[in-house]
C-alpha cells in the first residue's frame, strides 16, 4: 500500500510512495454530542521521510511543506488544496481531498546518523467549508 | 549529514558540528482552531553531545548555550539570531533562520560512564515575529 500526497498553491508538493509512510484521516465531532451535530471538522495527519537526492538531481519538495507551515494567516496562500491518494494493487482505494486546508502542526527532524529526515504534517479543512471535503475510492489509477 | 548551529548576537558563537546530533523544526497552532490563526508558534529543538576538551578547548561552544539560557528577560541579549544548516553531500538541504529566538528549555545531563555530556535546547521565535522565520533548502553549499 502506498500513499501519494499532492498540495497545490504557491509551493507545490508532490510526494510519492517512496516518501509518505503513514496517513490518518479523521472526522472530528464533539464527543459529548447527543445527536448529530453540525460542528464537525475534517483533518489529516501525514508522516513521511525527507529523501534528499544526492547532487540535487530531483527537487526536494518537502521544503515547501516547511515554508507553508510558517505562512501567516493574513496571506492568501495559507489555505491550500491537499489531496492524498491511497494506492494498493493498482487501484486507488481512497482519494481524500481537502480543498481549503491549513496547517495545524508541522515538524521535521534530522539527525546525523540516518541521512534522511522525517516530517509530520497535520492539516485541517477550514471548518465552515468542511462539506467540500471529498472521500472517493475504488477506481483504477 | 552535518548539522551546523550558529547563534548571533552580542556574543556570537557556533556549536561545533561534532556536537550536534539532532535538530527538530516545529510549527504549531492551537489544535482547537477552526481556521488559520495568528497564534502560530515556531520552535527548534537541538540535541547533542558535550565533548570534553582535553587539550585547549575546541569544543566548549556548548557552554555558551548554557550561559544564554540563564540570561534574564530584561537583558537585550535574551533574543538572538539562530541559524541552523543541514548539509548533506555538499548540498544545503535546509537552512532555518530564527532572527528573534529565545530559550524555552535547556538541560545538560552527565553520567559517570559516558565521558561526555548531553544537552538539549528548545528555542522559540518571539511569537509576534513569526513572519521573519525563513526556511530555505536545496542549493549547493560552500
Amino acid at each position: 500500500m502506498g500513499f501519494r500526497l499532492t498540495i497545490d498553491g504557491s509551493g507545490p508538493v508532490n510526494l510519492s510512495e517512496r516518501c509518505v509512510t503513514n496517513v490518518e484521516f479523521r472526522s472530528e465531532i464533539p464527543e459529548d454530542s447527543n445527536a448529530r451535530a453540525t460542528d464537525n471538522g475534517a483533518a489529516m495527519k501525514i508522516w513521511g521521510k525527507m529523501l534528499f537526492s544526492l547532487g540535487a538531481e530531483a527537487e526536494d519538495s518537502t521544503v515547501n511543506l516547511a515554508q507553508w507551515s510558517v505562512v501567516p494567516s493574513d496571506s492568501a496562500d495559507c489555505y491550500r488544496k491537499v489531496q492524498v491518494d491511497v494506492v494498493a494493487a493498482g487501484q486507488i482505494v481512497r482519494q481524500f481531498t481537502l480543498p481549503n486546508a491549513f496547517v495545524m502542526e508541522y515538524s521535521e527532524e534530522q539527525d546525523d546518523e540516518t541521512g534522511v529526515g522525517t516530517f509530520y504534517l497535520h492539516v485541517k479543512q477550514k471548518k465552515d467549508l468542511t462539506d467540500q471535503t471529498t472521500i472517493e475510492g475504488g477506481f483504477s489509477q | 549529514m552535518s548539522l551546523i548551529v550558529k547563534v548571533d548576537g552580542q556574543e556570537s558563537f557556533e556549536v561545533a558540528k561534532e556536537c550536534v546530533k539532532k535538530v527538530k523544526f516545529q510549527t504549531e497552532i492551537p489544535l482547537d482552531s477552526n481556521a488559520r490563526t495568528k497564534d502560530v508558534g515556531c520552535s527548534l529543538e537541538i540535541e547533542g553531545k558535550i565533548l570534553v576538551s582535553t587539550d585547549g578547548d575546541p569544543f566548549d561552544s556548548t557552554r555558551q548555550l548554557g550561559l544564554w539560557s540563564m540570561v534574564p528577560a530584561e537583558d537585550a541579549t535574551a533574543y538572538r539570531q539562530v541559524t541552523v544548516e543541514i548539509i548533506e553531500a555538499g548540498l544545503v538541504e535546509r537552512k532555518y533562520t530564527f532572527p528573534r529566538a529565545f530559550v524555552i528549555d535547556y538541560r545538560e545531563v552527565y553520567g559517570d560512564t559516558d565521558g561526555i555530556g548531553r544537552f538539549k535546547i528548545l528555542i522559540k521565535q518571539k511569537k509576534d515575529k513569526l513572519d521573519l522565520v525563513t526556511v530555505e533548502g536545496g542549493y549547493a553549499g560552500a
